[in-house]
């Protein structure tokens, strides 16, 4: 309805608009009129000016040239009476290369601006004569031209075509010695001058003063008077001098095309008024057009950019799967390459994954050990104790270490491993689970086993050292003191050790060492024991026993270490000796030392007496 | 020290009193000291040739300021000429300024003067240059003591006189010889000036046999100076070359006239040391190169444009 009343109330708004787009027309076809005869008017005056201003640059050239020297040089050398083959002619060439520059040079796109030049004595004998035409015969009367006082332009009219030349009279000394003469290129140059631009859309036409002669257009040859152009009612003729030249130039629209008969007729309006509505019709069947394809644009928009969207969010989603795929397989495998063997139970004890190694143990797969127990496996007193185990580290709610040996139902062997039960919350803090790793520790449990060993025993031999010796004998003496016992030692010495090892090498002296250590261990008492002192000093300590039982120990040592040779390397044998020396607590010392250091002096005795014998230390 | 030589290919004859006193014994041993003058005479400095030239690097140009041949201004159509040829055997240009009485002793390394149409030999002198190129007529006695190129320039020797000169032009006969003896017949009674060793020497035209008042210059001037000399009165007329004839005539219009020739067509050309035969021939040859290609009519037509169309047939031929 609303749309109806608006409608209706718009149509006056549309006739007083065309009623004004008629007038305002009407206006402009008269202004259009005036505009064109303004247009043609100021285009006249300006061919005009240019022609006069040629006129005028053609009377400079003309004058420049009978001011040159070379006209006075030749006109003073002749009065002198020279002659042409001694000097005369020398004159005459630089005045005739003076015209030849003229014509030469003076070019109006690139057109030749004189077609003659020459200079004519009084006699009418042409002196000089340059130029395209030089050489013919003047079509003008030489009679005439001389009567002429000053520059003066001439049209020649003649049966071979129309001649525009310029004329100068020229003096020396006060005497006229002859005419300049220059032809205009009238054909060519005069008509580039009027030449009208295709935009202009107007005929020029230079016609002679007081004749019907058309110069700028017409064809050579024999001329014809050419009628002066008929003015119309729309196109008018419009006359204009050039200069002080006898010319005229006229101007006028060549013809008034469709486009221009149109734009000033009566039609012009009313196809302006009926264009006017088509437009409007069409503008509203656009609009609606367009309103529908902008709807439908909005709405393909929206649904591109939902899509878009739908496809940046799958791209997400794309590249977190595939995070989480490559962080479960790289866990996957660190869990599976590791060497440590790895479970997880349920809090209820229940397995829920296993790593291979952890197979092993059981000598079942992952498949078999989860949703089973450790009772399913092993006794359950062991079930017990992995039971309890699991419970303290869910009741410490922090990693519990322990150590065990585990035997593995694979092949059977042990291994001491370290454990370390971690309970395991989830991100809202339920516990979940307990993640068991156990690290194998049977080396390291080896190598303390033997720093242990070392710390106390001779390596070559497997005796005690000294200072293992030491901690015993220190112990001997305190309880044979406390009991009122006694206490022997021997110090045993190998003869000539030193000779074995640079006889038969430190190899053969190690195995000769090893041996005597032999001898020492099997020859002695349960209750006794032997280390080694130092090099090729042995110590037997021989507890509650007397000097006198010792003794006889003694010497039947000397005897068993003589008595057997010892094999060396490549079948040879050795046989050797030892010197003993025998001491006694409490009778020859009561302290350690002490009693060392008597068994020494001894055993230094029996190396005096002669080696290979037994002393008893000094009371 | 002075004595006068015969030069081989000269046209020079000893002078009738040594001819009375040379007897067969004495023309012997004088044909002995001919040959071994020149080894008494080594021309160290000038015995180069094109190959020596080009080791040195430099082509040295003995040239006299002298109208539009050598302004004095850097330029002119011989220095062209000889810059040119320098560029052509590839080697450095260098100007040396001489004059009309030394100029052959710089060449050669010896002095000479004109005995006749002969040379007579002077004394020794350093060689300062390698090529003459200074608008020098080719004449007799010229030819005896250098070697001169091909003609580079047409010329011949007019006499000018003031133009209230009562010496009127004369009458064309259409014959040279007529025209110079018309002209001598008018000198009676005129001074002319002249200059020696130069190719407005009088005893080379004979002047002498005419009644003119021969005149030198009562100072020493430049041949380009011949005109406005009389134009300052030192004598009525003047012998002129035509070149320098025809710029005066422009540069003077009206003051000076031509009275008539005093030789025949005569040619200019550069000279050569007789020990250059090398470069002399290079010379020719590049002569002949920018006549061909047109360039030595553009540089006498920038130096000597009436002179080009004065003398057209020997420019175009």
């Amino acid at each position: 309805m609303i749309k109806r009343f608006l409608t209706f109330a718009a149509a006056p708004f549309l006739i007083t608009y065309l009623l004004l787009l008629v007038g305002s027309s009407f206006m402009s076809q008269q202004n259009l009129r005036q505009a064109s005869e303004s247009s043609l008017r100021f285009n006249l005056e300006k061919k005009a000016a240019i022609l006069s201003y040629f006129h005028s640059e053609r009377e400079n050239d003309i004058n420049t040239l009978a001011r040159d020297h070379s006209l006075d040089n030749f006109f003073s050398n002749r009065a002198l009476g020279m002659s042409m083959e001694y000097g005369l002619r020398a004159s005459l060439i630089s005045m005739r290369e003076s015209f030849q520059k003229i014509v030469q040079e003076k070019k109006l796109n690139n057109l030749p601006i004189y077609l003659r030049l020459l200079f004519t004595e009084n006699q009418g004998n042409n002196l000089i004569d340059v130029g395209l035409s030089s050489g013919k015969s003047v079509p003008w009367s030489n009679s005439e031209i001389s009567k002429t006082d000053r520059i003066t332009p001439f049209i020649v009219i003649s049966g071979k075509g129309i001649h525009v030349i310029l004329t100068l009279p020229y003096f020396h000394k006060g005497k006229r010695m002859g005419t300049i003469i220059a032809e205009i290129n009238r054909e060519e140059v005069m008509q580039y001058l009027t030449h009208s631009q295709e935009s202009e859309n107007i005929q020029y036409a230079t016609i002679i003063a007081d004749t019907k002669y058309v110069i700028n257009n017409a064809p050579s040859g024999s001329p014809q008077p050419t009628p002066p152009i008929s003015a119309t009612a729309t196109s008018p003729v419009i006359q204009m001098p050039i200069g002080e030249t006898p010319f005229i130039l006229t101007a006028q629209h060549a013809h008034r095309n469709a486009l221009t008969t149109f734009l000033t007729s009566r039609w012009y309006p009313v196809s302006l008024i009926l264009l006017t509505l088509l437009a409007l019709y069409f503008i509203m069947i656009r609009s609606q057009a367009k309103a529908h394809t902008m709807l439908l644009r909005r709405q393909v928009e929206e649904a591109d950019r939902q899509h878009t969207l739908m496809l940046q969010k799958n791209a997400l989603l794309k590249q977190e799967v595939q995070k989480r795929l490559d962080s479960e397989t790289r866990l996957q495998t660190l869990v599976e390459t590791i060497p440590d063997l790895v479970w997880l139970k349920n809090p209820e004890g229940v397995y829920l994954s296993c790593n291979p190694k952890f197979e092993r143990l059981y000598g079942a797969t992952e498949e078999e050990i989860i949703g089973k127990t450790d009772y399913d496996f092993v006794e359950r007193e062991r079930a017990d104790s992995l039971r309890i185990l699991d419970q303290e580290a869910m009741d410490a709610d922090a990693p519990l270490i322990n150590e065990e040996t585990v035997t593995y139902a694979d092949d059977g062997h042990e291994e001491s491993v370290e454990i370390i039960r971690t309970p395991l919350r989830d991100s809202e803090g339920t516990l979940v689970g307990v993640l068991g790793i156990a690290r194998n520790i049977t080396a390291r449990k080896q190598a303390e086993e033997e720093a242990r060993y070392l710390s106390t025993h001779d390596p070559l031999t497997g005796l005690f050292n000294r200072r293992m010796l030491e901690k015993r004998v220190i112990e001997e003496i305190d309880r044979a003191e406390r009991y009122n016992h006694t206490l022997s030692i021997f110090m045993v010495d190998l003869d000539h050790f030193k000779t074995v090892n640079d006889t038969y090498g430190h190899l053969s002296g190690d195995i000769v060492l090893r041996h005597l250590a032999k001898i020492l261990a099997v020859s002695i008492r349960k209750t006794d024991y032997v280390a080694r002192y130092g090099g090729e000093e042995f110590i037997v300590v021989l507890p509650e026993t007397p000097l006198t039982e010792a003794h006889e120990l003694a010497e039947r040592l000397c005897k068993e270490i003589r008595r057997y040779p010892i094999p060396l390397k490549d079948g040879q044998t050795i046989k050797v000796t030892a010197s003993i020396g025998v001491a006694c607590f409490p009778e020859h010392h009561k302290s350690w030392e002490g009693i060392i250091g008597a068994a020494d002096s001894a055993m230094y005795a029996a190396k005096q007496a002669g080696r290979n014998q037994v002393k008893i230390a000094a009371p | 020290m002075l004595e006068t030589l015969d030069t081989p290919g000269s046209t020079f004859r000893p002078s009738y009193r040594l001819r009375l006193i040379f007897s067969p014994v004495l023309r012997s041993v004088s044909l002995c000291i001919l040959l071994w003058l020149p080894l008494c005479f080594p021309l160290t400095a000038s015995s180069q040739d094109l190959q020596e030239i080009k080791n040195s690097g430099v082509l040295r140009h003995l040239g006299i300021p002298y109208a539009n041949f050598i302004t004095g201004s850097g330029d002119g159509l011989n220095i062209e000429l000889v810059q040119g040829f320098a560029s052509y055997i590839g080697v450095n240009y260098l100007f040396i300024a001489s004059d009309w009485n030394t100029i052959l002793g710089d060449l050669t390394g010896r002095h000479a003067s004109r005995d006749e149409n002969s040379a007579r030999y002077l004394e020794s002198t350093p060689v300062k240059g390698d090529i003459i190129s200074t608008g020098m007529t080719v004449l007799p006695w010229r030819q005896a003591v250098i070697n001169f190129s091909n003609p580079t320039f047409p010329s011949a020797v007019w006499l000018l006189a003031r133009s209230e000169s009562n010496l009127q032009p004369i009458k064309p006969s259409g014959s040279i010889e007529a025209d110079i003896v018309a002209v001598k017949n008018s000198l009676d009674g005129h001074s002319v000036l002249a200059m020696e060793n130069t190719c407005l020497d009088p005893a080379l035209y004979r002047l002498s046999e005419t009644r003119a008042n021969i005149r030198l210059p009562k100072k020493k001037i430049r041949l380009n100076e011949m005109a406005p000399a009389i134009l300052a009165r030192e004598a009525e007329a003047t012998l002129l070359d035509v070149p320098d004839a025809l710029i005066a005539l422009e540069k003077w219009p009206g003051q000076l006239k031509v009275i008539g020739p005093v030789s025949a067509r005569q040619v200019m050309g550069s000279g050569f040391r007789k020990e250059s035969p090398e470069l002399l021939e290079a010379f020719n040859m590049y002569l002949e190169k920018i006549k061909r290609d047109g360039t030595y009519n553009r540089i006498v037509k920038k130096y000597y444009p009436t002179v080009f169309s004065y003398y057209s047939d020997f420019f175009t031929e």
